[in-house]
């Protein structure tokens, strides 16, 4: 795929909503003393990744930002996957 | 033509720098603010809206002329600074000092060539948490090595980083709830407010 300026904001917003989304389901989990083992590793890939498209987007190449897009659509399965263990429906509206 | 405007934080929270953004079309020209009284900053934090109060006005102060070439001054990057001191909700300074970390919206108006513009942006000002979360890892006994702890430490300053993010896409619910847990985890730690205690 071709990555113009256009489709590259789209993939930094979509990375920044997710860890934000993964970030809110951590703390709740803290404060609800529950283990945070399943996401920790996940979020700071989120974390770093996010990073250095926003600070660095002109070091990638097409075939980086596939690859990033790839790992983001793991991502959200896995976030999708573990934001509905242990938490209540009503903890969880997001 | 749609104004655009880029907000920073300055790192010790002392104001924040206003970028104009905006492709002017045909080149900014100044003459086509004829109204300068129409060129407003509104600052929204913690429920309030502040404005830009001073005797001689925004337009005055950021020193608008025929040589600049965005509304910020005469190069791509040049920029306004904006102090807290000059933002007013009625007679209420939004503060003399330093900008309180918290979810902020700020929207710039003006009329240039008869056409209302204006433009917001949402921001985290977290600098002060920055600050003190910079003071992480805290020591480390090599001998007890606490796992859970450390990584707790490291936590901390990603969910920083993540609350920038959601104040970014206007997530305020998310940031207020992330800064919560990021404050609550240095106030555990005895890490103490630098310039809002």
């Amino acid at each position: 795929m071709t990555w113009d300026t256009v489709k590259i904001h789209d993939l930094l917003t979509d990375f920044k909503t997710l860890t934000v989304k993964m970030a809110w389901a951590l703390s709740r989990r803290l404060s609800l003393a529950q283990p945070i083992d399943g996401y920790l590793d996940d979020f700071y890939f989120m974390c770093n990744a996010t990073f250095a498209i926003e600070e660095g987007s002109s070091n990638f190449e097409d075939v980086d930002f596939d690859y990033l897009y790839s790992i983001y659509t793991k991502m959200l399965v896995r976030h999708n996957r573990y934001k509905g263990l242990n938490i209540p429906a009503h903890h969880d509206a997001h | 033509m749609a104004l655009v405007i880029e907000i920073m934080e300055n790192t010790d929270a002392t104001g924040f720098k206003l970028y104009d953004l905006t492709l002017w079309a045909g080149g900014f020209d100044n003459t086509k603010i004829t109204d300068t009284s129409t060129l407003v900053l509104e600052v929204e934090y913690d429920g309030d809206t502040y404005t830009y109060t001073t005797p001689t006005g925004l337009y005055t102060d950021m020193g608008i002329n025929g040589t600049y070439i965005n509304l910020c001054g005469t190069a791509l990057n040049s920029y306004f600074t904006v102090t807290p001191d000059k933002l007013y909700n009625g007679t209420t300074q939004l503060n003399s000092a330093y900008f309180p970390d918290g979810y902020y919206e700020i929207t710039l108006y003006v009329t240039y060539d008869a056409v209302a513009e204006e433009d917001y942006s949402h921001q985290g000002f977290l600098a002060e948490n920055y600050m003190m979360a910079s003071k992480l890892p805290l020591t480390i006994d090599i001998d007890n090595f606490d796992y859970e702890e450390n990584r707790l430490q490291f936590l901390c300053i990603a969910l920083l980083r993540a609350a920038t993010w959601a104040a970014d896409l206007g997530r305020q619910t998310e940031f207020e709830e992330i800064t919560t847990k990021v404050n609550d985890f240095l106030d555990a730690r005895s890490i103490n407010e630098i310039w809002s205690a």
